[in-house]
């Protein structure tokens, strides 16, 4: 692993969705879907976005894909601007980049076989019709399944071989950089195992580096080098999985992983720290704490200013106004 | 470790088998279910989707009114045997003494109805008064720590957050103050912040009003923090069935110790985790096997998985297995 090279580089990124308040109502308000998010991704490891519904984590892996267009900042992918990008450009960046979605029926194309679905990018791409088909064939090899489910349609496979068969398009392209959008959390416990492990053998075989964004910390704390949590739009903190799941420093990482259901009925009664509220209560000044609503320790302070990003220990960043008092 | 008083018998199913008539045959969708609810106990039905655990949930409150399905066995609530009752019968249990949450609190309520409507509404069909009902509206607004009752009664399910509408549904089944509370998947679509909420609200009513739960589930992680007793599903039966301790330290049948094995612990992290090869299979042919033979490790070694169903053998108080291997190792 090579750890100096930022293949992702995200800095200072915003995007605002303006909504109107009522109906016609000519009233608008703001949500700040990314605010201000800067991070970097190094070549070869898996890094896991965590982040509750709401918090942006989606709209930010849109964005790196080019599917969003994002109001200020800049995204390195590469080595390539994405924010200015020209339309030969940010093709070539998408062949380099590639997707796997949550709902694998939702993303396959239910009137193509699967061998239509696994060629298609590389016929759009220019490859010879006859090269794609051994390509698919290949690919479909690498996920694990048998040459002959080519010819099937979607909704004859199970949910576990339609997200197979989302991997193997993705990997056709032989991309550096996939990102996972809640990978296996449409499928069952023992599938999604499955799914896992093939993900993490690709991953150590082509060296790819892997975005995996998701809700489920068991999944992530499993499979990730570094995880990144969010929250509204921030990043709040980021660090090695190690740092996050043990050493967390974040008062929203420390309820988020308490808020996890321990595997383990002798630990049941065990009192756990809670939030109050829900995600989405946010103060109404934009230069606050986001968290400060439902945060347990919040002071005067978190209402009237964006806590600073901290380097706590190297490579361990959070946010909080409780970590500056503490230095 | 709490006790929780174990009492008598709330809800029984006994030999249930639930089949479906499709056009190359029957699928047996549930087959040979024995299940005892006691008052007070929280029974988790846990399984993979497709084993039938949403399936009997339905037709203890018969939802269902497919008359494609064919139903076997009997299912007892109270004592009294509920299965081929009238329907004007079942309307006066269902809602008022078994009642019912769902995967998705937006899919349950009324769109277009305010949300303390919806609750007031089942209070008025007890013969309260309207002004009372929404008095007593605000009071289950509470309990179930809905923030600022007073107003979020007048608000519409769409403006709010699908906690808030699952507190709401919780809310509106408790205004009946029904005996046994099925809980399917009930906080599947919700955030882990938000979950833990819920089910802190669940145990609660579980403690204070003594309510017997049906909790239909995938996630062991719920299972281990609320649970009383489990029931593991496969295929439309239960193979293994114990209280939570017993699951959790010692599983016996194959397919639960595959399934307790499969979950990305917190504790380890070996980068790899134990799958279980192949998939859940559709039962069209009822023949004399042992449903998990596929995928079952141990198959091969025991003629006797492929030509009979294996027998229920008991473990101890509670703890049940069907597996033919269990059948020697039988303590």
């Amino acid at each position: 692993m090579s750890e100096h090279n930022a293949i992702i580089s995200i800095r200072n990124l915003n995007k605002q969705f303006v909504l109107s308040k009522r109906l016609f109502s000519r009233k608008k308000s703001v949500v700040n879907a990314v605010h201000d998010f800067s991070m970097d991704v190094y070549e070869g490891e898996v890094v896991g976005l965590i982040g509750e519904s709401g918090s942006g984590k989606t709209t930010l892996a849109r964005i790196l894909l080019g599917l969003t267009e994002a109001d200020e900042g800049s995204i390195r992918i590469d080595g390539t601007e994405l924010t200015n990008a020209g339309r030969k450009q940010l093709r070539e960046i998408r062949s380099r980049c590639a997707v796997v979605f949550q709902d694998p029926a939702a993303n396959l194309n239910p009137r193509q076989t699967v061998e239509s679905s696994i060629t298609r990018p590389l016929v759009i791409t220019g490859v010879p019709r006859r090269e794609a088909k051994r390509k698919a064939a290949e690919a479909l090899r690498e996920v694990q399944m048998d040459e002959s489910y080519l010819f099937s349609y979607p909704h004859q496979l199970s949910g576990g071989q339609q997200q197979r068969i989302a991997i193997a398009r993705a990997l056709v392209m032989r991309p550096k950089i996939m990102i996972l959008d809640e990978p296996t959390s449409a499928l069952d416990i023992s599938v999604q195992a499955q799914v896992l492990n093939l993900l993490l053998d690709l991953q150590e075989e082509y060296s790819l580096t892997y975005l995996i964004v998701t809700h489920d910390l068991s999944v992530i704390r499993y499979v990730s080098d570094r995880i990144a949590v969010m929250y509204m739009g921030r990043l709040v903190e980021y660090g090695t999985t190690e740092d996050i799941i043990n050493n967390s420093l974040h008062p929203y990482t420390k309820i988020l992983i308490n808020s996890v259901p321990v595997l383990d009925p002798e630990h049941r009664n065990n009192e756990k720290a809670m939030f109050s509220g829900e995600p989405g209560e946010t103060p109404e000044k934009l230069a606050a704490c986001r968290l400060a609503q439902r945060c347990p320790y919040a002071m005067q302070q978190c209402f009237e200013g964006t806590p600073p990003m901290q380097e706590v220990t190297p490579g361990h960043f959070a946010e909080c106004f409780l970590l500056s008092d503490r230095r | 470790m709490e006790t929780v008083d174990i009492g008598k018998a709330l809800l029984q199913l006994e030999n249930l088998s639930i089949d479906y008539r499709i056009n190359t045959g029957m699928l047996s969708a549930v087959h040979n279910v024995n299940l005892t609810l006691r008052h007070g106990e929280i029974y988790a039905l846990v399984g993979e989707s497709g084993c039938g655990k949403s399936t009997i949930a339905h037709n203890v409150m018969r939802l269902s009114i497919d008359h494609n399905e064919v139903i076997n066995g009997r299912i007892i609530f109270e004592g009294q045997d509920i299965t081929s009752i009238p329907e004007p019968e079942m309307e006066k249990i269902r809602g008022k003494k078994i009642g019912m949450i769902f995967q998705n609190p937006l899919d349950s309520l009324n769109p277009v109805y305010r949300s303390g409507t919806q609750v007031t509404e089942a209070l008025m069909l007890d013969g309260m008064s309207k002004k009372e009902a929404v008095l007593r509206t605000i009071e289950l607004f509470r309990d179930v720590q809905i923030p600022n009752p007073e107003q979020r009664i007048a608000a519409f399910p769409h403006e709010l957050s699908g906690g808030m509408r699952q507190r709401v549904m919780i809310a509106m089944m408790l205004a009946r103050n029904p005996s046994l509370l099925i809980a399917d998947e009930p906080t599947t679509a919700l955030d882990v912040t938000v979950e833990a909420q819920i089910l802190r609200i669940m145990k609660r009513l579980q403690q204070k009003f003594r309510t017997g739960i049906l909790l239909i589930t995938h996630n062991f992680g719920i299972v281990a923090e609320i649970a009383d007793r489990i029931g593991i599903m496969y295929a439309g039966e239960i193979v293994e069935e114990g209280t939570v301790f017993d699951i959790f330290k010692n599983p016996v049948h194959p397919y639960s110790r595959a399934l307790l094995s499969t979950l990305p612990r917190y504790h380890k992290s070996l980068r790899r985790i134990a799958a279980i090869d192949g998939n859940v299979p559709r039962i069209t042919e009822k023949r004399a096997e042992c449903r998990f033979r596929n995928r079952c490790p141990y198959s091969s070694e025991d003629e006797r998985c492929a030509t009979q169903s294996p027998n229920a053998v008991s473990f101890g108080s509670g703890h049940i297995v069907r597996c033919h291997r269990a059948e020697e190792d039988r303590v």
